[in-house]
């Protein structure tokens, strides 16, 4: 009996000391240099450690509460988290503000480098719990809070600009979009605590918000990580919140050069912006301010096609449009403003027939050595194609066109003109219930406001247009209260049509 | 603070429990007797069976009977010696060091640090004595009889029933020390945690423009406002009056007082001690009914799409109230007047005016002859606590005075009316949302009652400790003893399991639904597999219910929301802790002196 425990025991030693050697390859850690020994980049783990930056060190801050609690858990860290994850749904759910906080702290400490961890417990602070209580001064204490916890969790985790996005995101929308956003702008700009030694002029909450999403962008540019999100939508982010700082100054009373300064800013970030080199879905690289010049590029190369034989693509029209049934053929010859609501199907069904794309054009090419020549052609044309294509997406995603011009128009003295009219008249109306002296400043700042979208016809029929629409909307309440009729020939008629309900 | 149940009275529990209790001892002890009988009747025949049950009963008995306390108190000094210089000392050491790297772990921008630092006192000394008693408790047997020190024990003229009282107590008076010793100093931990002062200059000072003050008064002549410095996570605005005299808002929970003194023909601002941080109130609950917006009387109020039904919500601008009746006031309790406290919560359907609180009114209203003083308007803060203080002369809508014990008060009973004044806005509340406040009682006698719940927590896990090791060896009491405390602070999960009140929460159930990833919102396949899953859950909440009746139930021992929230720790419901511990320990105590008994060594 003895002896077999003797046996079994020296079987383990074995077993023990056959183990040690490949786990002390895979865990070994790494040393630096000294004196009598050169540094070693220490075992597997250490190495792949190293490489994919998941040190510690690497992540951010090191924390030994974090460090302490993780311990503490005994390797239960998961379930723990769970556990403290449902009480933190629980105490939301009950109000419970003081076990609450106290959770989240907790949780922060067992998953220090889970960004998701950070980013819903923030979002929950500033959002969800901040809109729980009634007074502004005790919504505002949570947004700050959401925002604290955010930052952070940036300062465990130094490489993730999504944490920072956040920051600029609640900072921007939170605090300047929010229905409380005036009350909560003046509380951000008061706020000694959050801002310390930062100049009272430069407590503005779009700036604030602007000032982190260019530090994002700053890390995803240097270091080359990740943004998290699409990248057009990611890199817009700061020139959006110059535009809306520049817009919340005109909101708050301030217009002269103050204004013209920002709005002239913004407009010039758009033009960084329309320059900055974007990664496409097929390896290739867009710029969103190339639209016109690939569209040019893509004209030009299809004549340079067309040179090669010319007179071929009508041929080949006129020879698919032979084709064509009877009535398909009657509906193209009839003027288009003469057609029937058939003869239109027809005429569409027809004109896409005889479209003929540039690949068959090259096909068709007689002459071997030109044809070479047209193949090559065809694929520098579908790559103009897919770019215009990605340009013209991608433009859409962040309403390109519109925000181009509405950051030059702001820019104007005229504009800014017209927005100290409209912001003059408003504060006499609400604030002194004047009538004369605001209808008065409306129509100035209307006839303005005519030259201003003659010039920059898409300021017709969008948000601009409808904030309009709401100023025309007082405007017409100042007149029925002044017993008088809506002229007209109001000059900006034409932006009523696109009222949904009529006053 | 929440009161999901009305509070009941000692009596009210007693009556209720003791039939109870009386019929599961009386059912223990048969179940024992007859299932005991039973396995030895299969063993060695049941005349052997017969004999070997009645000497185990009679000399149960007779142990009991012939307990003496001066052996029992031997063994108790004997236990405490054995353990002294064991798991004792490693908590105390714990313990320390937790509280001094608390500021690590604790936020201390929270908006309540002192509720915090006591829920962080409260749970770090609940856990190291649970782990001191379960450690010291499950082991010390087991440990004696693998060292064969026992022998030493039962050779001297001592019986069964003084070994595993005197264990039990003498493992409990150690704990009793130590916890003695964390409350003491966990309590001057949280004391000197939050003890703070800021600091005021003239030039934080500036001519005050509000038409009110903190207090909700109307701002005095040449008062000035400002703020305090930064400290601890906060600062106050303050209001001073032309004398240079005024207090702080409420900030984190607390507020100052604030006076000022000439020094060298300057003037200074001298900020006082926090005010207000902790609180024992003794609060009056009243029963509380709704009024509809037609002004008819029923149960609930308005839903508003919460998922928790706490609360019921009152639509302003209609006749529509909440209204709490109060029983067995006498004018002696209130020489001042009437102090109403409450915590509303306001929910909007739409915003109101920028800035501006939701409107409401307090009336004070006879039952009986329905006479009411004119409507008290205020202006609700969701989740801080609103005092508003009803002298004893008031007078009626038309300006009528009215004493209010004389008119108001009837047969000692009183109704408090509460309405939510804009339209379309709503008050949540619930029961103990608003209450009167006669006094407050001793912060400091409230902390230590609040620890007494950690001690009958403690007393039960030695005494099962002990129990489970007088028959297992050290490693499964231990893990029986756990696994009696897990299940113990988890009763109200494992009852709700057991009743079906959690949907979807069978056993088998769930581990199909994780297996299968299939959400709780789906319904599992018809079939077969199916119906014996539905089957064996069954069988497993029939076996959890009855679990969950031989519980302790130490959850409910746990009072630190009363501590957390300022609220005094009802008398009553000490004495219903302190009963409902000691109906556990005497079918602990006779098992575990049971089943030693049957254990060779203590024959």
């Amino acid at each position: 009996m003895n002896r077999r425990s003797f046996i079994r025991k020296v079987v383990y030693l074995v077993a023990i000391a056959a183990l040690l050697a490949p786990m002390s390859m895979l865990s070994q850690p790494a040393t630096v240099a000294t004196s009598s020994a050169p540094a070693s980049p220490g075992g597997k783990l250490a190495q792949l450690r190293d490489q994919y930056q998941l040190g510690q060190a690497n992540l951010g801050e090191v924390d030994p509460t974090s460090e302490t609690l993780k311990l503490m858990t005994l390797g239960l860290r998961g379930f723990v988290g769970a556990v403290l994850w449902h009480k933190a749904d629980e105490y939301k759910e009950r109000a419970d503000w003081l076990g609450l906080s106290a959770v989240l702290e907790q949780i922060t400490h067992l998953y220090p480098n889970y960004v998701g961890v950070w980013i819903y417990q923030s979002h929950n602070l500033s959002y969800n719990v901040s809109a729980e209580w009634d007074d502004f001064r005790d919504k505002y204490y949570w947004v700050i809070r959401g925002i604290q916890f955010l930052q952070k969790g940036g300062s465990y985790n130094e490489n993730e600009p999504r944490l920072l996005t956040q920051v600029g995101f609640f900072a921007g929308n939170k605090i300047g979009h929010s229905d409380d956003r005036n009350l909560f702008r003046k509380l951000f700009r008061e706020d000694d605590d959050f801002h310390k030694a930062q100049p009272f002029q430069q407590r503005d909450n779009f700036l604030y918000s602007k000032q982190y999403h260019l530090m994002s962008q700053r890390l995803v540019d240097n270091k080359g990580v990740s943004p998290g999100m699409g990248a057009v939508l990611f890199h817009i982010q700061p020139v959006m919140s110059q535009v809306n700082y520049s817009a919340a100054l005109e909101n708050d009373g301030t217009f002269g050069p103050g204004a013209r300064d920002a709005w002239r800013t913004a407009a010039a970030e758009w033009r960084d912006f329309s320059r900055r080199e974007f990664p496409d879905r097929v390896g290739g690289v867009i710029r969103l301010g190339d639209l016109a010049l690939l569209e040019s590029r893509l004209e030009e190369t299809r004549q340079q096609l067309d040179q090669l034989e010319p007179g071929l693509r009508q041929r080949l029209i006129d020879a698919r449009r032979d084709e064509l049934p009877e009535e398909q053929r009657r509906a193209l010859d009839t003027p288009a403003e003469l057609r029937s609501s058939e003869q239109d199907r027809l005429a569409d069904t027809a004109e896409q027939r005889l479209g003929i794309p540039d690949a068959e054009v090259a096909a068709q090419i007689a002459d071997p050595q030109a044809r070479e020549q047209a193949d090559e052609l065809v694929a520098r044309i579908a790559n103009f194609r897919q770019a215009i294509f990605e340009v013209r997406m991608n433009r859409e995603i962040v309403n390109f066109d519109y925000w181009l011009d509405r950051v030059e128009m702001e820019a104007l003295p005229e504009t800014i003109e017209a927005r100290r009219l409209i912001y003059e008249a408003r504060r006499a109306y609400y604030e002194e219930a004047d009538l004369l002296r605001p209808r008065e400043r409306f129509e100035q700042a209307f006839a303005l406001w005519r030259q201003l979208v003659d010039k920059y016809p898409r300021m017709k029929d969008d948000i601009t247009a409808q904030d309009m629409l709401e100023v025309i909307r007082e405007y017409e309440q100042i007149l029925k209260q002044l017993d008088e009729p809506f002229p007209q020939d109001f000059i900006l008629a034409d932006l009523l049509e696109l009222r949904v309900n009529p006053f | 603070m929440v009161l999901e149940s009305d509070p009941i009275t000692f009596l009210q529990w007693f009556n209720a429990a003791w039939p109870s209790w009386l019929l599961l001892l009386g059912g223990l002890v048969l179940v024992a007797t007859v299932g005991g009988f039973l396995l030895l009747a299969v063993r060695d025949g049941p005349a052997a069976a017969g004999d070997r049950v009645y000497s185990l009963v009679v000399g149960t008995v007779v142990d009991l009977v012939r307990m003496s306390p001066r052996r029992v108190w031997a063994m108790a000094r004997l236990a405490m010696l054995e353990s002294l210089r064991g798991w004792i000392l490693i908590g105390f050491a714990i313990f320390g060091v937790v509280l001094l790297f608390a500021v690590f772990f604790v936020d201390s921008s929270s908006v309540n640090p002192g509720g915090l630092y006591i829920k962080f006192v409260y749970f770090w000394s609940m856990l190291l004595v649970l782990v001191m008693a379960l450690l010291i408790s499950a082991f010390s047997l087991p440990n004696d009889l693998k060292h064969r020190t026992i022998y030493t024990v039962v050779t001297k003229p001592v019986r069964a029933s003084e070994i595993v009282l005197g264990r039990m107590l003498g493992f409990s008076l150690l704990g009793t020390a130590a916890l003695v010793v964390m409350a003491g100093v966990g309590y001057l931990f949280v004391v000197r945690s939050v003890n703070h002062t800021h600091e005021l200059t003239a030039a934080d000072l500036v001519e005050s423009t509000d038409l009110l003050s903190p207090t909700g008064s109307e701002m005095p002549a040449g008062a000035r406002q400002g703020r305090t410095s930064r400290v601890q996570n906060h600062r106050h605005r303050v209001t001073i009056d032309a004398d240079g005299v005024g207090r702080t808002e409420v900030a984190q929970g607390h507020w100052h007082e604030v006076s000022t003194v000439e020094r060298d023909g300057q003037t200074f601002y001298v900020v006082g001690p926090p005010r207000g941080q902790f609180h024992a109130r003794v609060p009056i609950y009243g029963q509380l009914h709704f009024k509809d917006r037609a002004g008819a009387d029923v149960r609930k109020g308005l839903n508003v799409g919460n998922i928790w039904t706490y609360r019921s919500y009152v639509e302003g601008g209609t006749l529509a109230a909440a209204v709490w009746r109060f029983e067995g006031l006498r004018p002696e309790a209130f020489p001042d007047g009437l102090p109403v406290e409450m915590t509303l919560r306001v929910f909007r359907t739409r915003r109101g005016e920028e800035g501006r609180g939701i409107l409401g009114s307090l009336v004070l209203r006879n039952p009986r002859t329905g006479v009411a003083t004119a409507p008290r308007n205020f202006v609700a803060r969701e989740f801080y606590v609103d005092q508003q203080v009803f002298p004893r002369q008031l007078s009626d809508p038309s300006g009528k005075p009215l004493d209010l014990f004389a008119d108001l008060v009837h047969n000692g009973t009183l109704e408090i009316q509460l309405q939510c004044l804009p339209r379309a806005q709503f008050f949540g509340v619930a029961r103990g949302d608003l209450y009167l406040l006669p006094r407050e009682a001793s912060f400091d006698v409230n902390f230590a009652k609040g620890f007494v719940g950690i001690w009958l927590q403690m007393l039960l896990v030695v005494a099962v400790g002990v129990m489970w090791s007088t028959f297992l060896n050290g490693p499964v009491a231990l893990l029986a003893t756990l696994f009696t405390i897990v299940t113990g602070f988890s009763l109200e999960f494992i009852q709700k399991l057991a009743s079906g009140e959690i949907q979807r929460g069978g056993t088998f159930e769930s581990m199909v639904r994780i297996f299968n990833q299939k959400s709780e919102a789906m319904d599992l396949d018809d079939g077969l597999a199916t119906r014996v899953i539905t089957v064996a859950d069954t069988g497993i909440q029939w076996f959890l219910g009855h679990l969950s009746q031989m519980l302790p139930d130490l959850i409910s021992l746990v009072d630190v929301d009363y501590l957390a929230y300022g609220f005094d720790i009802p008398p009553d419901r000490l004495w219903i802790h302190a009963l409902g511990t000691l109906g556990y320990l005497v079918p602990v105590f006779l098992i575990g002196l049971v089943m030693f008994k049957t254990r060779e060594v203590a024959r």
